[in-house]
């Protein structure tokens, strides 16, 4: 019934449109049916709309008349993807085909002018001057390793090739909100920069002012140089600077949500610079494809972690990373051939030294850590008394982190079919130094008369490793020059990690098992937790089988898929045993999810509309993945004398989904709509956009913190003016 | 001359016989060090006697051996106590014996839980150490308690 139910939509979609255009399109029409047929993804030797995955691609004009500036904005968009919008810029939490976790690395490979971003933390900035986004659904982790689990996200900047006119765009609107960008070619330099400000849409009613400001600038300067017809040179320089608040989470009560109300410092700060260098050799018969890239981030993170007026406890979560990538790929020059095969390698190395230190502050003392402990000790031995004003529990982490791979890729072009197998092997390590430190002063009531000092030092190395071995195979046939349909078997990993966030409950609880040992008190029920030898998670992976087409005819194109994923030591997101206030990520064995994908674009001028679905079952209800997703976008241009009035809309939803394991907190399907009318002169426009037009209240997070319920909603409505000068 | 040397070889014959056979007259003590004993602790609660085996006991002598500590290891006075404690001893007197030690002492005050604990005040503190083994018996406030433990290598 489930099949039938929600898998018939979708393969009707599919069986109308290849019958429909199997019957009725001339094959001689492939260049207008296929508007796609000059984009092309990282890495792959066909354009994408030859490539046997299913594929979303925005363009410059589609972002800009959606007001489309980051990465979740994106959630529906393209089917599918959910990446909900709370806490702060390093979030980025990503869910796509009921893959996707809370914590640590994502399920969705970042590329942009085909460098590699290796940290999530540096996915969420502000987009500036770019071409196309080209999503490939569905693992890839042949060609693009680790984390491309889920799919590929590839970002293609402006070219100077491209010569594009110089444009500006500003912006204002509700909260104070600021958007004013600027990109610019000259000669073989394209350059873009935008800056953000916002006051904040979230109130924090403890403060009384808004927890959620930012004010972020990104630059980008894109540097493209052509050296005789055989070698082309390209290096692409971003920088993204930003501060701001966050965590916007509101307590649950008795069913009721109440306001934003935490006592501390709620703030993220970073500073990501990327420099990607690209050589490409086109030898007589072998092309050469070379990129490297250094990669640095430093980033400092505030959290008031208990989100309550009381003083409980805060983290602090401070990074400096440096990162560099390597990849050197063999192919054939020519690609009108049969066999287009590739061979490459690709190499990375990143260390991080974090700083992670949580601070229990009073009433966290009081209530974590000495109820807790007076609770095992009886009441006629004494009790236990922490003096502090605060314990800090100090957390510093190195980690290092190094990949190595090595793959092929063959592409047969058989006029009508397609076919493509590739492999790569993929190893990936890891050691992580903690030195960690507890410091308290303590006595023991009515025996004790003076504190004591206490420090309990926890300090160690745990390593990882693992080999991958990644293959792929997959056949597109075009039914005609308009329509193709493709089957593909392919398998994505994400990396496994270490559980830096369990640490200070680790310290928590060896502190209190120290303190008791000092004293030569001994509890039947010791304090338990896990120990940073239990910290390390091993790399998920997923087997995809999946069957789709695809069509365009004219105005009109038209996607479809439907996927079966295989899901092992599947990384969820948990409690620790014992008495913890963190959480961890842990293998939860083997899940799967089946889904369908739809997209659906009518574009006769000078109306468009475009229609993503998609429907996604996983076994176990996953949380926070939701069963749909949907998105309806239209337009109308209407043409005035010298100008045009362009009048877009669009709906966006996901839901229903679940908030916990075990059901209880459920999120219904909920729309929200945006809108955008402009007047558009030869140089320059002027519009009004608004998100979040009928001011709805979804949901996008939920998490328990001390037994609290926490929830954060969406941005509320937001009405923004802005001009865009082409000059 | 002569009557004058052998007098004094008698003396001297008279002094070196009589140190002879005051010090086989004496009796042989040792000095007790301090050591660590494994035993069975037996507690006379309220709610009626109870042992708990492997016990680990330190006995701790002063330097000049005449006074000593006894620490005991996560011991229960109860055995639904939902702790165990380490117990001090302190200043008992120690009495050399031929093969070990008779310890006593007066009502004291242990330590325990990083202070001193009158709630539990030690009264009728008699014990013994012969050869290997520590014995002693003693009453934690109104709670009889007693030890039997052998010295662990």
């Amino acid at each position: 019934m489930l099949f039938l139910r929600n898998f018939a939509p979708a393969m009707t979609t599919m069986v109308l449109i290849s019958l429909w255009a199997a019957v009725s399109l001339p094959s001689d029409t492939l260049a207008q049916y296929l508007p796609i047929v000059d984009i092309t993804a990282p890495k792959e030797r066909v354009s994408v709309g030859q490539i046997a995955s299913a594929v979303s691609v925005i363009s410059n004009e589609t972002l800009h008349r959606s007001g489309t500036y980051r990465p979740n904005q994106l959630s529906s968009v393209v089917p599918g993807l959910h990446i909900p919008d709370y806490g702060a810029s390093l979030t980025s939490t990503i869910y796509i085909r009921g893959l996707g976790s809370r914590m640590e690395n994502p399920v969705m490979g970042l590329y942009i002018d085909g460098i590699p971003v290796l940290d999530k933390n540096e996915y969420d900035s502000d987009w500036e001057g770019l071409s196309s986004a080209v999503m490939l659904r569905g693992p890839q982790g042949t060609l693009y390793g680790r984390n491309a689990m889920g799919g590929v996200l590839s970002l293609t900047t402006l070219s100077p090739l491209d010569n594009p006119d110089p444009t500006i765009n500003i912006e204002y609107g509700t909260a104070g909100t600021v958007r004013a960008g600027a990109s610019i070619v000259a000669g073989s330099h394209a350059l873009s920069s935008t800056y953000r400000h916002t006051d904040g849409y979230h109130l924090n009613t403890f403060k009384n002012k808004n927890c959620d400001p930012y004010d972020g600038l990104t630059f980008r300067w894109r540097w493209e140089h052509h050296s005789g017809a055989r070698i082309i040179m390209s290096n692409l320089l971003m920088a993204n600077i930003s501060r701001e608040g966050g965590f916007a989470y509101g307590q649950l009560k008795n069913d009721t949500l109440y306001p934003v109300s935490y006592n501390d410092e709620g703030s993220y700060r970073r500073l990501s610079v990327i420099d990607g260098f690209k050589l490409n050799y086109c030898g007589k018969t072998v092309r050469t494809e070379t990129s490297a890239s250094l990669q640095l981030l430093s980033d400092n993170m505030y959290m008031d972690q208990d989100y309550t007026p009381i003083s409980v406890f805060t983290l602090q979560q401070k990074q400096t990373s440096g990162a560099g990538t390597f990849e050197l790929t063999l192919s054939r020059t020519h690609d009108n051939v049969i066999w287009k095969p590739q061979t490459g390698i690709f190499s990375f190395y990143k260390r991080n030294s974090l700083f992670a230190p949580v601070i229990f502050k009073r009433d966290g003392i009081e209530t974590l850590i000495l109820n807790n402990a007076n609770s095992h000790i009886p009441a006629e031995i004494g009790h236990l008394v922490i003096s502090d004003a605060t314990m800090p529990v100090n957390s510093d982490f190195m980690i290092d982190t190094w990949n190595t791979a090595l793959f092929h890729e063959s592409v047969f072009d058989l006029d009508r079919w397609i076919i493509t197998a590739g492999i790569r092997l993929d190893y990936e390590g890891g050691t992580m130094d903690y030195d960690c430190m507890a410091r308290l002063h303590y006595r023991f009531e009515p025996v004790m008369s003076q504190d004591k000092e206490l420090a309990v030092p926890y300090c160690g190395t745990v390593s990882h490793s693992h080999l991958e071995l990644i293959p792929k195979l997959s056949a597109l046939f075009k039914a005609s020059d308009a329509v193709t349909f493709y089957t593909t078997v392919s398998k994505g990993y994400r990396a496994g990690g270490f559980n830096t966030q369990i640490f200070s409950d680790i310290l928590q609880n060896l502190t209190m098992n120290a303190v008791m040992q000092d004293l030569g008190v001994y509890l039947d029920r010791q304090f338990v937790s896990v120990s940073a030898h239990n910290t390390e998670y091993d790399p998920e992976n997923a087997w995809n089988m999946e069957i789709g087409t695809r069509l365009h005819k004219g105005s009109f194109s038209g996607s479809a898929s439907a996927y079966y994923m295989d899901v092992r030591h599947q990384q969820l997101t948990v409690f620790p045993p014992g008495m913890s206030t963190g959480r961890m990520m842990t293998n939860a064995g083997r899940s799967r999810s089946i889904g369908t994908e739809t997209e659906l674009g009518w574009n006769p001028e000078p109306f468009r509309s475009h229609i993503s679905w998609s429907w996604c079952d996983t076994r176990n209800r996953l949380p926070y993945v939701p069963k749909h997703t949907l998105y309806i976008g239209a337009g109308y241009s209407f043409r005035l004398k010298d100008k045009t009035l362009d009048m877009d809309t669009g709906l966006n939803g996901a839901g229903p989904l679940y908030w916990n394991e075990t059901g209880t907190r459920r999120e219904p399907f909920r729309l929200k709509a945006d809108c955008r009318i402009a007047l558009i002169f030869t140089d320059w426009e002027i519009y009004v956009r608004c998100e979040n037009i009928t001011d709805t209240k979804r949901r996008s997070f939920y998490f328990k913190s001390l037994g609290n319920e926490f929830f954060a909603t969406d941005r509320p409505r937001l009405i923004m003016i802005g001009t865009t000068f082409n000059l | 001359m002569k009557r004058t040397i052998y007098l004094m070889l008698a003396i001297a014959a008279i002094l070196v016989s009589c140190d002879k056979s005051e010090k086989e007259n004496e009796q042989p003590v040792q000095v007790l060090k301090s050591t660590d004993y494994s035993g069975t602790l037996t507690v006379n609660a309220s709610s009626g006697a109870f042992d708990t085996e492997n016990v680990k006991v330190s006995y701790y002598a002063t330097e000049k051996a005449d006074s000593a500590s006894i620490i005991m290891y996560q011991v229960k006075f109860s055995p639904r106590m939902p702790v165990s404690l380490d117990v001090t001893v302190p200043g008992i007197v120690v009495k050399p014996t031929e093969k070990g030690a008779i310890l006593t002492c007066d009502s004291i005050v242990p330590l325990a839980m990083g202070g001193e604990y009158p709630n539990y005040t030690v009264t009728g503190f008699e014990g013994e150490i012969v050869d290997d083994e520590l014995t002693f018996s003693l009453k934690f406030g109104s709670t009889p308690t007693s030890y039997r433990g052998q010295a662990t290598k």
